[in-house]
């Protein structure tokens, strides 16, 4: 009987810690729930966790955060749309997954459109090297040894953002000769692959490489951006745009991993989502988890998200097209536009975004 | 777990008492097994032989199917074989007989066993419907009684309580999602 | 010498603060209850507590955190020796030899060796982890894709050995029926859609979770119910903890299992589960009781608890040096230090030298409070395996369908867990051991990614990949393996023959 008090005592002192504050309620019925499309501890998990926490904290409710992975994120935004759009479940996942949602027939209910929106950071993508495994120490180094054939370009996952990034910059760049891909399952392996020298090139969200650049084990050569990124007093890394005027077309696709909620929920709720999410993207905490993780706070949310966000979903289609990817629906079946052609007036005749 | 033999009608080829382990009896079960395998393995082979292919057969999606559909053909061959030197084929006639499937579906361990899984069965597709702390203590109470597992007193008691104990530990306490 | 006196300043300002010392005990028991209930993982209350632990200094949810871990990692132990179902895919290979145990009236003897192994291995990682870090993180960047693939293709071979005295055969069938489940699904490299005949759900795969607790909880309940008397537990509880004399010629293997454990913590991809195995395995045919091995032996629990608690050790090396996590629930709790504005990576040291000494002592108080937990609970928890089980399996049921649903939230995994239970009933009634089964769809993908992308990285040549020292290693281990197998095989046929024979 003892041992019973005892757990009893420990369960009850562990339950102390989770008794939250609460007074006028957003959600009233019940608690909502964000579901992740990609398993825990993941990037895009890592990503929304702290905006979910920093909105929980203004709202003074609990906001369940709850992974549920499967086809790039198709499983949780098929089933958010399947449930009552009563505001209550939520949906996040990378901004360069509606692609595939579209192409590959996976998530036909979860295209963009259909949400609001709500982007806290984004990451630049960037090219790292190991000079000392690769013998690529500058742009040109790479470029040649692309054209070559001689250097494997090591990327997270085809078909999203960093993979349209390296496709963009070879056009770019004039290199004629396909690029020999090998996927890694997360940017943070494929910088590790960089270092071993079992690729020669690493195509990455900066976030995930900024310590190894930092403390010297890989060279970043540019980033997708359109300054200079000083990191440390030796490391200043150049923006693509400065490598020279051809490199100026290539689109500004970084990466964001929303928070979204289905356009019809009720608008009480939406208001909330949208002043929290705001209030969130303020704070301190997110400015520091951005600077730590090499992102950048935008706080990007209504029609600008929109814009942006079908941007993206249009670009990456193509990409996916391009790459031999879309598994059954050519983009142009779709009127999806490529990304020289798209036109945001239109879309937005086309959709009824509003 | 002894290998209650699905059959439950008593002894296989094999000659009576001797070592006679689980696997002699099981000659008729193999023979069956094997050609599932082989079919199994046949359509997987054909089904990735048909998937798309990039770049290269061996990045391709379909080069670990093909190779397990070989494999599993292999292992049908391999099972079919020494299911056969303990007389296979002819125990695989006798457990598809009609006297046979007969009494099998008359055998009290099935019935039971069969009346488990369908109250589990029911309580898995009613999930979505009901609340589940009713749901859980319908369940509970009627396998309960079914099996006659305690003094009705008890299984009411049981019943009730345990899915509300289960309710406030995982929902309230650990946040877990619930059905 | 004085970074273990930073350590130790570290422990005793932890136990100084009596909110910590509160958090390590609550978490810790939080994180065994959550272990015992099948198919809730270390990973998913990681998850869930994340938030949680934000609101806490970083000290405190360091603390907080790694409880849980350790104690989910352990509690799983529990539910495998008493109802042999195991609690978390890491504690599947204790059923085996636990659950003997516990028939045989030692149950609590067997939790107790259980929780002891999880400390000693917990401990034992963290030893290395402490010490050898420096050295050990370039283990992980030794190991490529080709390496992962062939360490993932030993460990599905292993499955002809697991089915203890049964035909190696049916091991295989399972482990590669096993992999070829995990097949389901839109693949990791170009999004294909294999055999998902146009479902939505099944494009999303095969859950483990499951799969996990329908193969081994649901096939448990039908199997014992549907007996017309189900089996009995009778006789005393025993003691608790096994006398000295028995662990002193378990040392090798618990030295051999921690060492194990350690390794595959290191190599990413391959988590909790795979120590154990591998561990159980290497014990299985390099113990001098190996024969001894499914029948109930305190070694075969030993092997694989030690290895699965050394995990933990072993995957902060890559986590914290590399910012790599070595199995799924580090992944987590990366995510949650990321939270708490602790980057780990090569700049950790620079800019929070005081972090690994940090986790150290945390580990050690969270493997303390698992241990006091586990040994104070044993005789409570033994005390269930006396329950009729025509009480114990339906309480389960709904157990079950809360562990299927939260790994993915989703109605269809449980309707999954279901049909899973079926098959692993009628494949338990033919003789097949279930344990491959989880191996192979643990394994499957894992052997099914690096492979191909290991062809990616060397363009299509395998001339590349006959290159590396590590892979040479493990390709002579893994046609040891065959080998043996074959070998097994065709011995254990020639005396069924000869039975017949006879006969």
């Amino acid at each position: 009987m003892r041992k019973l008090v005892l757990v009893a005592a420990a369960l009850a002192l562990a339950a102390a810690a989770f008794v939250g504050t609460a007074d006028a309620k957003v959600w009233e019925k019940g608690t909502p729930t964000v579901y992740v499309g990609f398993g825990a501890g993941g990037g895009t998990d890592t990503a929304v966790r702290p905006l979910v926490v920093l909105m929980q904290k203004r709202l003074g409710e609990t906001i369940n955060v709850v992974n549920m992975p499967g086809a790039s994120g198709a499983v949780a935004a098929e089933d958010v749309m399947g449930k009552p759009h009563d505001g209550y479940s939520l949906f996040a996942t990378g901004s360069g997954c509606f692609g595939g949602y579209d192409v590959n027939d996976t998530s036909p209910n979860g295209l963009p459109w259909k949400w609001w929106g709500f982007h806290h950071i984004q990451g630049p993508a960037a090219f790292v090297v190991n000079p000392e495994k690769s013998g690529i120490n500058t742009v040109d180094d790479l470029i040649k040894a692309l054209q070559a054939g001689k250097a494997s370009v090591g990327v997270s996952s085809l078909g999203a953002g960093i993979h349209a990034f390296v496709e963009a910059f070879a056009k770019a760049a004039g290199v004629t000769t396909p690029i020999n891909y090998v996927t890694h399952g997360g940017d943070g392996k494929t910088c590790v692959a960089v270092m071993a020298g079992d690729v020669e090139v690493g195509s990455i969200s900066f976030s995930a490489g900024v310590d190894y650049v930092k403390s010297g084990q890989l060279k970043a050569l540019f980033l997708n951006r359109r300054d200079p990124l000083q990191l440390t007093d030796k490391v200043t890394i150049p923006p693509i745009t400065s490598l020279g005027p051809q490199y100026s077309s290539i689109p500004d696709l970084a990466e964001t991993w929303p928070v979204m909620i289905p356009r019809d929920a009720p608008k009480e709720i939406v208001d909330a989502v949208q002043e929290a999410f705001i209030w969130a993207c303020q704070q301190k905490e997110m400015k520091d988890f951005a600077e730590q993780m090499g992102y950048e706070v935008i706080t990007r949310y209504g029609e600008d998200a929109d814009r942006v966000l079908d941007y993206q979903f249009c670009a990456y289609a193509w990409v996916l097209q391009d790459a031999g990817l879309a598994q059954k629906v050519n983009p142009k079946d779709h009127n999806i536009p490529r990304a020289e052609d798209w036109n945001w007036d239109s879309r937005k005749a086309l959709y009824g975004y509003k | 777990m002894s290998g209650a033999n699905a059959s439950g009608s008593g002894s296989g080829p094999g000659p009576g008492p001797g070592p006679g382990p689980g696997p002699v009896k099981l000659a008729g079960a193999d023979f069956i097994t094997a050609i599932f395998l082989l079919i199994f393995g046949a359509a997987m082979f054909i089904g990735a032989m048909n998937m798309k292919i990039y770049q290269f057969f061996f990045v391709s999606p379909g080069f670990f199917p093909a190779i397990l559909g070989v494999l599993f053909v292999l292992f049908g061959l391999a099972l079919l074989y020494t299911s056969s030197i303990r007389g296979g084929a002819a125990d695989a006639r006798r457990l598809l007989s009609a006297s046979n499937l007969r009494s099998f579906i008359a055998s009290p361990v099935l019935k039971k066993g069969g009346v488990v899984f369908l109250l589990i069965l029911g309580y898995v597709a009613l999930l979505g419907e009901f609340d589940f702390v009713l749901l859980s203590a319908a369940y509970l109470m009627l396998t309960f009684f079914f099996l006659r597992a305690a003094k009705w007193y008890w299984i009411i008691a049981v019943s009730v309580v345990a899915p509300v104990l289960v309710q406030l530990l995982f929902s309230n306490i650990f946040r877990i999602p619930m059905p | 010498m004085e970074y273990f006196q930073y350590i130790g300043g570290m422990f005793s300002s932890m136990l100084r603060d009596p909110y910590i010392v509160a958090l390590i005990f609550g978490g810790s028991v939080m994180g065994l209850l959550v272990g015992v209930i099948p198919g809730l993982t270390a990973t998913m209350a990681l998850a869930l507590l994340i938030n949680i632990s934000y609101g806490m200094p970083l000290e405190r949810a360091v603390a907080f955190l790694l409880a849980v871990y350790v104690g989910a990692t352990s509690g799983g132990l529990c539910a495998a020796i008493m109802i042999n179902i195991p609690g978390t895919p890491a504690a599947a290979a204790t059923a085996i030899d636990g659950f003997q145990l516990a028939k045989q009236g030692k149950g609590g003897l067997a939790i107790g060796t259980g929780f002891i192994a999880s400390f000693i291995g917990t401990l034992f990682s963290i030893f290395i982890m402490l010490t050898l870090t420096p050295v050990l993180y370039k283990l992980a960047m030794k190991f490529g894709h080709w390496e992962t693939f062939l360490l993932a293709l030993f460990g599905i071979m292993i499955c002809g050995s697991l089915s203890t005295d049964k035909d190696p055969i049916k091991g295989w069938i399972v482990g590669f029926l096993g992999f070829a489940l995990s097949m389901v699904g839109m693949e990791e490299i170009y999004a294909f859609p294999r055999f998902t005949f146009g479902s939505l759900q099944l494009k999303g795969g095969i859950p483990l979770i499951a799969t996990l607790i329908g193969v081994f909880g649901i096939s448990e309940v039908l199997g014992v119910l549907q007996e017309s008397i189900p089996y009995k537990i009778e006789g005393k509880i025993g003691r608790i903890i096994p006398p000295l004399s028995v662990f002193k010629p378990l040392l090798p293997a618990t030295i051999r299992s921690g060492i194990i454990g350690v390794i595959i913590g290191i190599v990413p991809g391959a988590g909790e589960d795979v120590g154990a195995w591998l561990s159980y395995d290497l014990g299985k045919r390099r113990s001098k009781e190996g024969h001894k091995f499914g029948t109930g032996s305190l070694e075969g629990v030993l092997c694989p608890e030690v290895a699965n608690n050394a995990v933990i050790g072993g995957a902060m090396i890559p986590l914290l040096t590399l910012a790599i996590p070595g199995s799924p629930p580090a992944a987590m709790f990366l995510a949650a230090m990321n939270l708490h504005g602790v980057r780990p990576g090569p700049m950790l040291n620079i800019e929070n030298p005081e972090f690994l000494p940090m986790v150290g002592a945390a580990l050690i108080c969270a493997s303390c409070a698992m241990l006091f937990w586990g040994l104070l609970l044993a005789k409570p928890m033994v005390s269930v395996l006396k329950i009729k089980r025509e009480i114990l399996l339906p309480l389960v049921v709904p157990l079950t369908v809360i562990g299927a649903y939260g790994g993915g939230v989703r109605i269809f995994d449980v309707y999954l867990m279901l049909f899973a239970g079926v098959v692993g009933y009628l494949l338990r009634q033919m003789d097949y051991p279930l344990a491959p089964l989880v191996l192979g769809l643990i394994l499957g993908p894992l052997a099914d990614v690096s492979f191909r992308q290991a062809l990616m990285q060397s363009r299509g040549s395998f001339i590349p990949l006959m290159q590396r020292p590590i892979g040479w290693i493990l390709m002579l281990a893994i046609a040891w393996l065959v080998w043996s197998g074959v070998k097994r095989a065709v011995e254990y046929y020639g005396k069924q023959r000869e039975a017949i024979k006879v006969g």
